[in-house]
């Protein structure tokens, strides 16, 4: 076990140094303007072109660029091109719009995700279930961005049910933070909803045609104690694996729609920025961020699989 | 219901395939004329096609500016028809890219195992490991002036090839895992350990004995690849990197139709409507013949993060 | 200078007239506190400006509230049109002196005067201010090299080294600026917020997220990138014709979308914001706000660059009939009307604008003549030649490209559209490899003056890298004459000469112009709309002059 923990932590390594290098890549092999004559702004002189040059070390080989700009990356002295503003610190001052969004969607799809699934489940093949199983295909085929965009306008502008995009820091205002976050966190979680509820209900469907639930009703148990003491429990564990990876998927970048959209300023409209800019260190380090959540979240994923089924192990 | 869906896809590439008809005869508009300053007749008025404070005309529910028109006084109609072109061609060919892609990866890796496995899968887990979305605009913005120009081949920038490219590797990864770890199952099968005795050789094994037991798997998959591909395009679009303008796609005109709700909400709402309805179909019947070909299997259609 | 760059003018005397000029028209500082006293409002940008420092801060977004806490050592009178183009004293006691060859400027900072913390005010601190614009790289950088010695201090790369061409007595408060060549705009670079004077001992560092203290009727007290930043009434400030302010705090939040920050200032969220309603909201804030809504023009020129290195622009047949083609009234409609047409490269509002009447490609304000345009392509055997339109991607541009684009296709051209991120724009157009054929280009003036405007067609201005000229004009008769004006110093006495350049340019379609922009003012109803709202032709809408109902 031992060793494939450690197998699995190597193998992350070795995966976010191939995504670096990769960003590094697309943003300096690709033809797109020297950065120091962008950076110098109208009628620079040469020896100030050439001065930025040397300042910021693009007249470096690639190789010692990719490093220089890793270091600076890794230790958070990272500094925009453009608003030479430093990385680390507006990532922090995203992160908790981001968070917030991640975390207010994840409970409202796990929530609606699970009772939607059950009630699937039950009432398998009944015209309720079939609805259900459209309406979970209609909300993953909604593109956020348009949904989002509708939302604002509609419920938020024309109504003024809810506030028209924005972000209120919790320790502003909990009550503002939260009321600014039901259009956005709604209009992530429609995407996910739909998917959890169809894969709980196939778990339920499997686990309530196993032996361990036919004893339990043997035994006498009443339906409602089967269901959450036996079935449901057993049911979830797709479901937080699922979680698991959705997540670091959405603070990773599955975000930068709804937050664009929505102005959240989080950590994705960030990225979505810079990168317009060919602004590389906040694009790398908002790709590294991401990337670090997906891959933590899978190899953890992975370790708790293989800590439950031996199997597994060998065959990874 | 999944052949219903079925149908209005096919219906849907056939009003796609039909633009030029409609903007001919029916329209009489050029999906990128412009026309800011132009007149129609409506009720027996003359009346602007932009007003002067930049408001298009709405829906006339007849032949031309059937559903209005867009900032610049082009028809909607027409550009969305067009746009399906655009968007349903993209979609179609990056998930062909995709299958193509992912059932190599998945074939190669599967079957020669060892270090070929790793490195494939270490290559799966890099793309895997990136945030769609900001690889494909990192791509997008990166190509958008320069090109791209690898040995011989040579993508022009802007061109729609890019988006193909971009969001066909987005989308192996999810594919070729399954794959491949349907050919790790097959190769412990019997039919494999018997050809393998009468000395077939890799390629004849890969492509005559274990592909054809991969169909059902990419059939499954297909119609969803479809529909993922469609929807990261669209977002492509929305965010600037896509089809470029002034060519159409639901994705660019859903872009341009957001910061026009207030006074022209159909240039939002329709795109995104046709947007819903292709993802949608595609999703209903891919959902209908995973039931009909491997009703045991996970249902792919989570695959989307964006 | 970048398209968000949005200084402004308020020639329009007519709309000058109907908005009662309320505070800072009045020449007494005490007097133009004519509204009412205290309270905060919260305002709103777009973006976070490119800077709060001001030896770097160089778009309006910054220009806006920095003219209020850095003031240099001449500023312009705080009033709306013409007037507000006329130098004064700030930090100086008067206007510079100016030797006979034009070459040297002197001029005596004021007694007394300190800054925002309470520390004085030194002679030597404006070559601080300098050295720092030097040193860090500005964008405002060319506007300080033609002082005597500031390139030696540039190549030098020493932040502390000296700038011979300056020199001090922080005794007497007496200053000396020595040009290389004389200069008939250099008063004008000492009343931009590069020159704003700083504290010789301020760090060379971009000090955006920690402002250094001013001398101003403002100062900056909190600033969170991308957030917001605070600015307070400083109190003691006291300098002739530069008014005290009258709001207390004024908050400055960054809001991205512009529909958003329209909803907010109707629902009195905002007070104040900085950007145009988007054409989507402009119908219905004219409508039911026009009580405290209003449109005013800018010292800007919008134009289609057409480069005469590259076929097909080479040929002057090809770009007149792009002249001839272009229709301003189907532009206009794409920013919501506000624009006027122009048959001309220096705006209304400039000394050397003479407005062509009639102008050689018909009425600016009319429609384009198609026909008569694609038959001229044809004359020139350029029907079919590929041509490749240019475009960023800020509010409008890209469907001002796409207009431009079907247009060019109209007349007979192959053209097709690439739309490039705002903030690479410039300097993707302005890269000789890119060989961009043709696009979209606009100036808007640091300072009142034409040679601000001309450099676009100057040929002695152009590189390899940033060319501030895409069009690659370059036309020895305009070169020598640029050269020969650049020195006069009395603006006025050679403005018809300026004027003929304008003139020379627009007639051999070295440019294609097609209008100036109109920027709004738009507040929330608890401001005074009526008495306190003042808008300077450069620096836009002044604080100082903001007010409570």
């Amino acid at each position: 076990m031992t060793g494939f923990v450690l197998r699995r932590l190597a193998q992350m390594v070795v995966v976010l140094f191939a995504v670096s290098v990769l960003t590094f890549l697309i943003f300096n092999v690709i033809p797109n303007g020297d950065p120091a004559s962008r950076m110098a702004g109208k009628s620079p002189t040469e020896s100030q072109v050439e001065a930025i040059r040397a300042e910021w070390g693009f007249d470096e080989s690639l190789p010692v660029q990719y490093v220089k700009t890793m270091e600076q990356v890794l230790g958070g002295s990272a500094i925009s091109y453009f608003t030479q503003l430093n990385v680390r610190e507006e990532i922090a001052r995203g992160l908790p719009a981001t968070l917030s969004l991640a975390v207010g969607a994840a409970i409202l799809w796990m929530t609606m995700g699970i009772a939607l699934g059950l009630l699937g489940a039950l009432r398998a093949g009944r015209l309720s279930d079939r609805l259900i199983t459209f309406f979970a295909l209609a909300g993953v085929s909604l593109p956020v961005f348009w949904l989002g965009a509708l939302m604002a306008y509609y419920l938020g502008f024309k109504a003024g049910w809810f506030p028209n995009g924005g972000y209120v820091p919790f320790t502003e205002d909990p009550l503002d933070w939260a009321y600014h976050l039901v259009l956005p966190c709604t209009a992530l979680a429609i995407l996910f909803i739909g998917f959890y509820s169809r894969v709980l209900r196939s778990s339920v469907l499997d686990t309530m045609s196993e032996d361990f639930v036919r004893t339990a009703r043997a035994k006498g148990l009443g339906e409602r104690q089967v269901l959450v003491r036996h079935v449901l429990r057993n049911s979830m564990i797709p479901i937080v694996t699922l979680w698991g990876l959705d997540f670091g998927a959405v603070v990773a970048g599955g975000a930068i729609l709804t937050e664009t959209v929505f102005d959240l300023q989080g950590v994705g409209q960030y990225a979505a920025e810079s990168v317009g800019q060919l602004d590389v260190p906040p694009v790398l380090a908002v790709t590294l961020f991401g990337a670090f959540f997906i891959v933590v979240l899978n190899t953890v994923v992975d370790i708790v699989y293989a800590a439950l089924d031996p199997r597994i192990r060998i065959t990874a | 219901m999944a052949l219903a869906f079925g149908v209005l896809f096919v219906v849907l590439v056939l009003g796609a395939l039909a633009a030029p008809l409609w903007a001919s005869s029916v329209a009489d508009r050029e999906p990128n004329r412009t026309n800011e300053t132009g007149k129609i007749e409506v009720d027996g008025k003359q009346v602007d096609v932009v007003s002067l404070e930049g408001v298009p005309i709405g829906p006339q529910w007849r032949g031309e500016y059937f559903l209005g028109a867009d900032a610049n006084g082009r028809d909607v109609m027409v550009r969305l028809l067009y746009g399906a072109r655009n968007s349903l061609l993209i979609g179609l060919a990056a998930a062909l890219l995709t299958t193509i892609l992912a059932t190599i990866v998945g074939l190669v890796a599967g079957y020669f195992g060892r270090w070929v496995d790793a490195v494939a899968r270490s290559a799966l887990d890099v793309i895997w490991a990136f945030p769609v979305i900001l690889l494909g605009v990192a791509l997008g913005t990166s190509l958008a002036v320069g090109g791209l120009r690898i040995g011989p081949f040579e993508l022009e920038a802007g061109s729609m090839a890019i988006s193909v490219l971009v969001i066909a590797v987005v989308y192996v990864p999810y594919m070729a895992r399954p794959i491949r770890g349907e050919v790790l199952a097959l190769r412990e099968r019997e039919f494999v350990e018997a050809a393998r005795a009468q000395g077939v050789g890799p390629l004849r094994m890969m492509a005559g004995e274990l592909l054809p037991n991969l169909t059902s798997t990419i059939i499954v998959f297909a119609p969803l690849m479809v529909a993922n591909a469609v929807l990261l395009e669209a977002a492509l679009s929305f965010l600037g990197v896509g089809v470029v303008p002034p060519d159409p796609s639901w994705g660019n005109m859903i872009d341009a139709g957001v910061d026009k709700l207030v006074t022209a909400p159909h240039l939002a709402i329709a795109p995104g409507l046709m947007l819903v309805l292709t993802v949608l179909a595609l999703n209903v019947f891919g959902d209908g013949v995973r039931d009909a070909f491997d009703p045991r299997s996970d249902s792919a259609w989570g695959t989307r993060r964006i | 200078m970048t398209a968000t760059k949005s200084s402004l003018t308020a020639l329009a005397l007519a709309l000058a007239a109907t908005v009662a000029i309320g505070c800072g028209s009045s020449s007494d500082g005490d007097e133009a506190s004519a509204g009412k006293q205290g309270g905060s409002i919260t305002i709103a940008q777009g973006s976070q400006p490119d800077s709060l420092d001001p030896a770097v801060a160089y778009t309006s977004n910054s220009w806006e509230p920095l003219w209020l806490v850095y003031t240099p050592p001449l500023t312009y009178r705080r009033a709306e049109g013409t007037e507000g183009a006329e130098l004064i004293p700030g930090a100086a006691t008067a206007l510079p002196k100016v030797s006979a060859d034009g070459k040297t400027y002197s001029f005596k900072i004021r007694k007394g005067l300190k800054y925002s913390d309470g520390s004085p005010v030194e002679a030597n601190d404006f070559e601080h201010a300098v050295k720092r614009v030097l040193n860090l790289e500005s964008g405002g950088t060319y506007l300080f090299e033609g002082i005597e010695g500031a390139t030696d201090y540039i190549d030098a790369g020493e932040a502390d080294g000296d700038i011979s061409g300056i020199t001090a007595d922080d005794k007497t408060g007496e200053v000396t600026v020595e040009l290389t060549a004389a200069d008939g705009s250099f008063s004008n670079v000492l009343a931009t917020t590069f020159a704003g004077l700083v504290p010789a001992d301020t760090p060379f560092e971009n000090l955006t997220k920690n402002p250094p203290p001013g001398v101003g009727p403002y100062e900056i007290v909190k600033s969170v990138p991308n957030r917001e930043f605070v600015m307070q009434k400083v109190k003691g400030f006291d300098i002739p014709d530069i008014p005290k302010g009258n709001i207390d705090t004024i908050t400055t939040e960054i809001v991205k979308s512009p529909a958003r920050q329209t909803q907010d200032v109707i629902s009195g969220e905002l007070d104040y914001m900085q950007d145009a309603p988007p054409t989507d909201l402009t119908a219905e804030v004219k409508a039911r706000y026009p009580d405290r809504y209003k449109e005013w023009p800018t010292l800007s020129v919008n134009y289609f660059f057409l480069n005469q290195a590259l076929p097909p622009f080479d040929d002057e047949k090809v770009r007149e009939a792009v002249n001839v083609a272009i229709d301003s009234t189907a532009i206009a409609r794409l920013f919501g009307g506000r624009l006027s047409g122009t048959c001309n490269l220096i705006p209304a509002g400039i000394p050397g604008h003479a407005e062509r009447d009639p102008c050689p490609f018909g009425d600016p304000n009319g429609p384009g003549d198609t026909p008569k345009a694609k038959q001229m392509i044809e004359d020139a055997g350029a029907t079919g030649e590929k041509v490749t339109v240019y475009a960023n991607n800020d509010t409008n541009r890209p469907q001002i490209g796409e207009y431009y684009t079907a247009l060019l296709n109209d007349i007979g051209l192959d053209a097709d559209l690439k739309v490039v991120d705002g903030a690479v724009y410039f300097n993707t157009i302005g890269n000789a490899k890119t060989k961009a054929q043709t696009g979209l280009a606009n100036w808007y003036a640091d300072f009142p003056h034409p040679a601000t405007f001309m450099q676009q067609i100057d040929g002695t201005t152009i590189t390899p890298t940033n060319n501030p000229n895409p069009g690659n004009v370059d036309d020895p008769e305009i070169d020598k004459e640029i050269a020969a004006l650049l020195p006069e110093s009395d603006l006025p006495a050679v403005a018809d000469r300026w004027a003929k350049l304008d003139e020379r340019a627009v007639d051999k379609s070295y440019i294609a112009p097609y209008g100036s922009e109109e920027l709004t003012t738009f507040m929330s109803d608890r401001m005074d709309f009526e008495n306190c709202s003042i808008v300077h032709p450069l620096y836009g809408n002044d604080y100082s002059s903001f007010c409570l109902k």
